[in-house]
């Protein structure tokens, strides 16, 4: 009974997934051509701590060069449950990730987009995504900031760079009537050239 | 024979490529082996890849091929799982492309009968690596004209499903033993795989296909009922030719053959013969002599004549480069669809009036040109109200010594009033419009050979047995 339950989740998640990769491509703007169930290494990302994180999805904005992004699909029925308390650890993560590929050489620009069918902390929701709001997600998640005894300082600067990469999104199944269609984008795409190839 | 991997080191190549941790090589390698596959399955067909990987809307790549001229294309996409809820949506998203839709995880057993649903009412083909794979395998395996036909339709018109019952099903069809009982069943229901598998134009040449294969099979007095019209694809000739050429010694039906060459023509022969050629054409083209067109024949010497050789009166009708040629004893007879494959030679020994008059009178004489040693004369019907008369006339004159340089004639109650003109200078036999390839046989080998003419058996062979009310 576990593994059918199991089974089912996961074809939810992926179905949902699949959705949310849907609506972001019919913006013309994004590509997501990875997710966790194929290509799980590419969603995989390393923390200060030593600790992986492991995306649902990574793609990438067609700005000039690409800028590469990390999503976390989320479906939530209500606004309490956990999805505050997963934010955070998202919060935490993402200053974690893009400090560890800071420490290895060089800065990947990830963006890290949160897509969810409910929104959630109403009181605080015009706050979600400020540098203040990493911090204190940090605070909370200090694991995130390195193992203990030689954990990292929290570096102002890249609370702000990291908070101006968050993406907050709310994603609803009635939307899907104002998408372009799949047929009608593949006529534009060609025009619109974004990829620029 | 291509060598195909295993196919469980074809599923850890997938999982290796999927797995990579950068884009660039995830994308480089599943294209690759993708690629591999589908031009395993589809030699012909040019395969280009785009800049989009596992996109909404936008292929991985592009099949193009060129069908009856023009090019066409199809496109292809990728997607790492094909179950039933993912069919459904990329149904609704992707139908209007009429893409090829291709699952790199093998599609489950249980999945199979709705995805087939999903795809009913549209054309797009949902598949997997590893059928592509076992089609391909099952076609190089067996040298059959079904399989053969299925592996150059599938993927440009194929639609539903395209999976591990299907290609059973083709397999079974293929290398069928006539003398097997099952052979009949085994082809039916290929028939009927057929008709759901494929988009309409494609399903009706393969059943049309199909059944010229299954008349093949029946003996050869059995009566033949064209039941299914029109013509077959170019890429469909091109298989079934070779193969029902191998087995005329179990058709051996001329009526059989004059309902294939009724799907074809002359020019067409031309265009198929780098697969026909080397093979005996005899069974082909003596029953679609009158049935085909030409425009020009042209009559050069044999050099492998033996003298010795001299009891063989069959035509043996070949197409060496690319050129349909009779070998009439001591003489090549070669006929063509335009006056361009055709070498000329000059100055053969033109004939005196004498030496061809006789077959001339078999004739409608349209216009006779005579060269002298000092002046040239042009007899033409339009001004003589007896051509024939007229140049015995000319010919037997002492002033001159006349040869006949060129003859325009037609033949005897054909509907065709322009003729064709007998050059004896080049040896060439040319058409005004077009005339049968029987006519243009005939009027090459009654005048040109006038110094060493064809015996009577062997014009016959050429000629072909005279079909009713000619």
């Amino acid at each position: 009974m576990p593994d059918m339950v199991a089974e089912s989740l996961q074809r939810d998640g992926e179905l949902g997934l699949r959705f949310t990769k849907q609506w972001l491509e019919s913006t013309t703007w994004i590509e997501l051509p990875f997710d966790v169930y194929s290509n799980a290494p590419i969603c995989t990302k390393r923390r200060l701590d030593g600790q992986v994180k492991r995306y649902d999805a990574f793609g990438a904005i067609h700005t000039s060069p690409p800028t590469p992004v990390l999503l976390e699909n989320k479906a939530y029925n209500s606004a309490g449950g956990k999805q505050g308390q997963e934010f955070w650890e998202f919060l935490a993560n993402a200053y974690s990730v893009t400090a560890q590929e800071i420490k290895d050489g060089a800065d990947a620009r990830y963006e890290f987009m949160w897509v969810t069918t409910h929104p959630f902390d109403q009181t605080s929701w015009n706050q979600l995504t400020t540098a203040r709001r990493v911090k204190q997600a940090l605070e909370k998640h200090p694991e995130a900031l390195g193992k203990e005894g030689s954990r990292e300082a929290i570096d102002p600067d890249l609370l702000s760079t990291v908070a101006d990469r968050i993406w907050l999104l709310v994603l609803r199944d009635k939307q899907e009537s104002l998408m372009l269609q799949p047929s009608e984008l593949a006529q534009v795409e060609g025009l619109l050239n974004r990829k620029g190839k | 024979m291509a060598v195909h991997a295993e196919a469980s080191d074809r599923i850890a190549a997938i999982s290796r490529a999927r797995s990579a941790t950068s884009s660039e090589e995830i994308i480089a390698g599943v294209k690759e082996i993708v690629a591999r596959e589908i031009t395993q399955l589809s030699p012909d067909a040019r395969l280009v890849s785009t800049s989009y990987f596992n996109h909404t809307y936008m292929p991985d790549f592009v099949l193009e091929w060129r069908e009856a001229g023009k090019s066409t294309s199809r496109p292809v996409f990728i997607r790492n799982h094909l179950s039933d809820s993912v069919a459904e949506h990329e149904v609704d998203a992707l139908a209007d492309q009429e893409p090829v839709v291709l699952g790199l995880d093998t599609i489950e057993g249980e999945d199979a009968p709705p995805i087939r649903q999903a795809a009913d009412s549209s054309r797009l083909l949902f598949s997997d690596v590893a059928s592509i794979d076992a089609l391909a395998r099952a076609s190089d395996a067996v040298d059959g004209p079904i399989i053969g036909l299925v592996r150059s339709n599938v993927l440009r018109g194929g639609k539903g499903l395209l999976g591990g019952e299907e290609v059973e099903t083709v397999a079974a069809a293929a290398d069928l033993d006539p003398a097997a009982d099952d052979a009949g069943p085994r082809l039916e229901r290929f028939t009927a795989m057929a008709a759901t598998m494929f988009e309409e134009a494609a399903a009706t040449r393969l059943l049309r296909a199909a059944d010229i294969v299954r008349l093949s099979l029946l003996a050869a007095d059995a009566p033949f009922l064209a039941a299914v019209e029109g013509r077959l694809d170019d890429s469909d000739l091109r298989i079934l030719l070779p193969y029902l050429l191998d087995r005329d010694s179990q058709i051996g039906n001329a009526e059989f053959w004059r309902y294939i060459g009724s799907m074809m023509d002359l020019q067409r022969l031309e265009e198929f013969a780098s697969v026909l050629e080397g093979l005996p054409l005899d069974p082909l083209v003596v029953p679609n002599l009158e049935q085909w067109s030409g425009r020009r024949a042209q009559l050069s010497l044999n050099s492998a004549f033996d003298e010795e050789d001299a009891e063989i009166a069959s035509a043996s009708w070949a197409i060496p480069n690319g050129v349909l040629t009779a070998t009439v004893g001591p003489y090549l007879l070669a006929v063509a669809s335009s006056g361009r494959k055709l070498k000329t030679r000059d100055n053969s020994r033109l004939p005196a009036w004498d030496a061809i008059r006789e077959s001339a009178l078999r004739y409608r004489l349209h216009e006779v040109n005579l060269r002298g040693i000092v002046r040239r004369v042009r007899v033409s019907a339009e001004q003589s109200g007896n051509v024939a008369e007229d140049v015995a006339q000319i010919a037997s004159t002492l002033e001159d010594s006349y040869s006949v340089d060129e003859i325009t004639i037609s033949p005897v109650g054909a509907d065709s009033d322009d003729g064709m003109t007998v050059d004896f200078s080049t040896w060439l036999v040319t058409a005004a419009s077009s005339e049968t390839v029987r006519d243009l046989c005939a009027a090459t080998i009654d005048f040109l050979p006038h110094a060493k003419p064809v015996s009577t058996e062997r014009r016959a062979a050429l000629l072909g047995s005279p079909a009713a009310g000619s």
